[in-house]
Formats: structure tokens, sequence, C-alpha cells
């Protein structure tokens, strides 16, 4: 009997150990509920909620609706017709500066040409006393403001910077360089254009002080299509 | 030679007879299995009911009262009454024109300002860069996942989130935004030859970055491809980033459990080349402009 007792006696501890595993258990699964309960908030949204029409019929009237409608679609085509009246109506053209090509469209907004063009390189250039270049080509909407046959190029005070020589004075001869940006250039302002280059093995990358070079070919349609005024949209 | 104990073993079997006879005991003790049943849920579903249907049932999805939106003065206070299935097809071709009718004036609005702006379209599945009103690049979206409440929200509150251009307010990624390299100008042309210079070869690190939009809207966009070898650290380091803006810790989850600004996501995957020109065209900060149509 007693030996019976003895071999009983962890089961007395039965109901505890049954109570202590239980909770363990349930409070684990809860942190673990806890730890994902956005995506559990995420997932009942749809018990919950339902878009309810009924304020909006209320307010609009039900014999207002067709009206309404109606009303709403002029609206649309308003908007529309504004919309339609900023884009260009002559030919353009858009430059990717991430990617470095361009799409060259007619009045009609169709693709005439896209190739490869290399755009400002961001290169921070630093020199003394405060002064610093950053080559980069700007973004957003640009005109051309002069197109240029056999351009030559007026190196600028950091182009001689960069190459550790001595800034010229601003009209030395040392300045003018021919050749170097192809047969045509298409002046943005600021100092920035879009030309040919001696480089052509580097389109397609950032390279450039800011300006926008191109290939041969595409330069020359560039130069033919666009004309002073034309669109150049680039991001 | 053997090194077993026999009294070892002894006490092994005696372990072994207890766990059965527990075990066998558990077996036949219904109201024992029901205790451990009810007591291994009760946490769990006090967990569910306190932090997860009672704050969803209360929470307001689309942050922002519910304006009227439509423009329309209230006829009648009179009790609300259901339309037809007419009226709902009209009333649901009402709500798409509305929708449709914020993202053009929107555009319009951003046209009119001198910045690049992003247009997202759910409807059409693409993402488009537009300067001026003019698409400068529309890309393809390969897959998106969206946050229910744009799905449940109440129209007119929704309507009300989407009639003005959201601005960003933060941004996270795995890529710069400006690809920068700062160099020191030479003393002689010597010391410029052999300044540093960039690789001549185009980007290739994996493009994945977070967008904070003003009204809790956060734009996740990822791309398609998957990322090198070389890669991993930097997505390991960003997730870490991306975890530490995002995650709350879970004494806070039990003190508050839908905090009221909890953002409204949009995860969207694009090609690596679509994802980075983007994330680069898109201006900094409040000068970044978002339209979403849905």
């Amino acid at each position: 009997m007693k030996e019976i007792l003895i071999e009983l006696k962890p089961l007395a501890y039965g109901k505890l150990t049954v109570v202590l595993f239980a909770l363990a258990i349930s409070f684990l699964w809860g942190v673990i509920l806890i730890g994902r309960q956005e995506r559990l908030q995420e997932k009942a949204i749809g018990l919950f909620h339902k878009s309810d029409v009924r304020f909006s019929f209320q307010r609009i009237g039900p014999d207002a609706l067709a009206d309404y409608n109606s009303k709403l679609e002029k609206s649309i085509e308003t908007t529309a017709v504004q919309l339609k009246k900023l884009l260009p109506t002559a030919p353009y053209i858009v430059v990717n500066t991430t990617g470095n090509d361009f799409k060259l469209y007619n009045n009609r907004h169709e693709i005439i040409r896209e190739g490869l063009v290399s755009t400002g390189s961001f290169t921070i250039l630093k020199a003394g006393n405060n002064k610093a270049w950053m080559f980069k080509t700007p973004r957003g909407q640009l005109k051309v403001l002069g197109k240029t046959k056999d351009p030559v190029w007026k190196r600028p005070d950091w182009a001689f910077i960069e190459e550790g020589l001595k800034v010229p004075s601003y009209n030395h001869p040392s300045r003018y360089e021919y050749g170097t940006l192809g047969d045509y250039s298409l002046n943005l302002g600021d100092g920035y254009l879009i030309h040919g280059t001696l480089y052509q093995r580097f389109l397609g990358l950032p390279v450039t002080h800011g300006c926008i070079r191109m290939g041969d070919d595409d330069l020359e349609l560039v130069f033919k299509t666009l004309q002073i005024g034309s669109r150049v949209f680039i991001y | 030679m053997s090194t077993e104990n026999p009294k070892n073993n002894k006490m092994d079997n005696k372990d072994q007879i207890w766990i059965l006879r527990f075990f066998f005991w558990f077996a036949k003790n219904k109201k024992m299995q029901i205790l451990l049943l009810l007591l291994i849920f009760v946490f769990p579903i006090l967990v569910l009911i306190n932090n997860v249907f009672i704050p969803v049932a209360n929470f307001d999805l689309i942050p922002g009262q519910s304006e009227n939106t439509l423009g329309i003065e209230d006829s009648t206070k009179n009790e609300l009454k259901k339309p037809t299935k007419e009226q709902l097809i009209l009333l649901k071709e009402i709500f798409e024109k509305k929708k449709n009718l914020a993202f053009q004036q929107n555009r319009l609005l951003l046209s009119r300002q001198d910045s690049i702006y992003l247009l997202v379209n759910i409807p059409d599945s693409s993402v488009t860069i537009e300067i001026k009103g003019l698409a400068a690049r529309t890309c393809k979206i390969q897959s998106f996942e969206m946050s229910k409440r744009l799905h449940y929200g109440q129209h007119e509150a929704l309507l009300n989130w989407l009639s003005e251009p959201f601005s960003l307010e933060n941004e996270l990624s795995t890529i710069p935004k400006t690809p920068t390299l700062v160099v020191e100008a030479p003393k002689d042309t010597a010391e410029a030859a052999k300044l540093p210079r960039k690789p001549l070869e185009p980007e290739k690190t994996f493009v994945q970055y977070t967008l904070w939009f003003s009204r809790n809207l956060v734009i996740e966009v990822e791309q398609t491809e998957l990322p090198a070898e070389s890669d991993f650290e930097l997505i390991r380091r960003y997730k870490h980033q991306h975890d530490s803006l995002f995650k709350r810790s879970l004494i806070k989850k039990i003190a508050e459990p839908m905090h009221p600004d909890q953002p409204i996501q949009i995860k969207i995957k694009l090609n690596e080349a679509d994802a980075r020109a983007i994330y680069r065209a898109m201006p900094h900060s409040n000068y970044a402009k978002f339209i979403l149509k849905l």
C-alpha cells in the first residue's frame, strides 16, 4: 500500500502541471499574437468596416444622382482639356539622368529617336576660398534658347581648376576649345548645353559637368528636330 | 567492461512509469483536458479581443474627418435610405468619377508648379514621373499590396483624403538620392591625374526605399530583380532601420494597440531601372509631391 502511494505521489501534482503548461503555452501564444498584431488588425478590417454609400446617397439626393453624374463628367472633360493644353505642341526631348538615356518625340507625341546620353556626374569639386562646383544636370522643364553649328567651347574656371592648371584671364586664348563639343550644340541656359562628345564610349554613364552629351547621329537629328523654344524635359 | 549503474537504470524506469501514468491519468480525465484547452486559449483570445478586434472596430480607417466632399448640402436629416440596385451602380460610377476628377485636378495643380511629381495609378498599375503635365516616364507596376483601409474606408473620407497631393515628409533608401563624389581641387597636373573618379559602369545596387508622405501614407518600393550577394548587408541595414522606425515594442503595443497615426501602406514592386529612376527623380523633402489614384 505504501509503495503504491509513493508511486502515485507525482500524480498529485498532475493538475498543477497541466495548469502551468497551459498557462505557459497561452502566454507564449499571446505574445506571438501581440508581435503580429498589426498584421492581424489589417486582416480584421473587413470584419468591422464596410464602405457605406448611404450617407453620400442621402446628401446627393436620390433624384439628383443623374444630374450630379453628368456634372462630374463635364468637370472631368474640362480638366482633361486644361491638362492637354499643357502638353507640347512642337517636338520635344525627354532626358533621363539616372539611366542616361533620351527619347525624342514629334508633335504627335510619338518617339522618333531614343538612345544614350551622358549627364552630370554629381561630382563636387572643392577649390579653396569656399569655392565649389557640383557637376549635375538640372532637372525639370527647360527650353532650347539657342542653336549653334560647330560650337566652340569656352572653358570655364572649373575646367582649369580640376586639371590643376592656373585659371587664365576671362578671354585668354587657352579658354577656347574647338571640336570638343561636336558638330552642334543646343543652349539650355545657365551654361548648360546639349552637345556632342569625343568620349562616345562613355555614353550611358554620368560623366559630364552638367551638360548633356550625345552621339553624333542622335545629336544631328535632335539639332534638326528641335527649334528655339522647344521644350526639354529632364528627370 | 560495462559502466552502467543498475541503480540509475532502476530510477529511469520509475520516471518513465510515472510519465506514462500521468498521460494515462490525463487521457482519462476529461475535466483536465477541457481545463487545459480553456487555459491555452484564454490569453490569446483576450489579446485578440483587446488588441485586435476592439481597436479595429473603433478605428478611423482613413485619417481626417469624413467631410462632405461631394459638395452638396444635406438635403434631409431623415433616416438613411438604402439605394436601389440601379442607384447603387450610379453611385459607384459617381465615386469613380470623383476620384478621377481629384486625380486630374491634382495633376493640373502640380503642373502649374515648377517641380517634378509622381503619380501612382493603381487601376492602371502604373507609376508616372510627370513634369508640367507631361508623362516623362511611365513604369509598369509588377506587383503591389495595398492596405485594406483603402478598400474598406468610407467613400467620402477616402475622397477627402485623396483630394490634395501628398507631400513627402521622410524617406529611407538603399541607394543615395544623389550619388555624389567630393574631390579637392588638385594643386598641379600630376595631382589631377591621381584624383578619385567614379567607376565607369552603371550602378547595380539593390533598390528598395520607403517614402513617408503626409496624411499617413507610406509607399514602399522594391525592385523585382533578386539582390546580389554583395547587397545582402546593405539590405539588412535597410531593414534594421526600417524596423526601428516602424516596429513598436510589445509594451507600446499593449498600451496602445492601434496607433492613431498608423501608416496606410502601399507596397510596390518595379523593375530595377524604373525603381531607381523614380527615386532619383523625386525632389527632396516637401518639394516632392505625389498623387494617388485608387
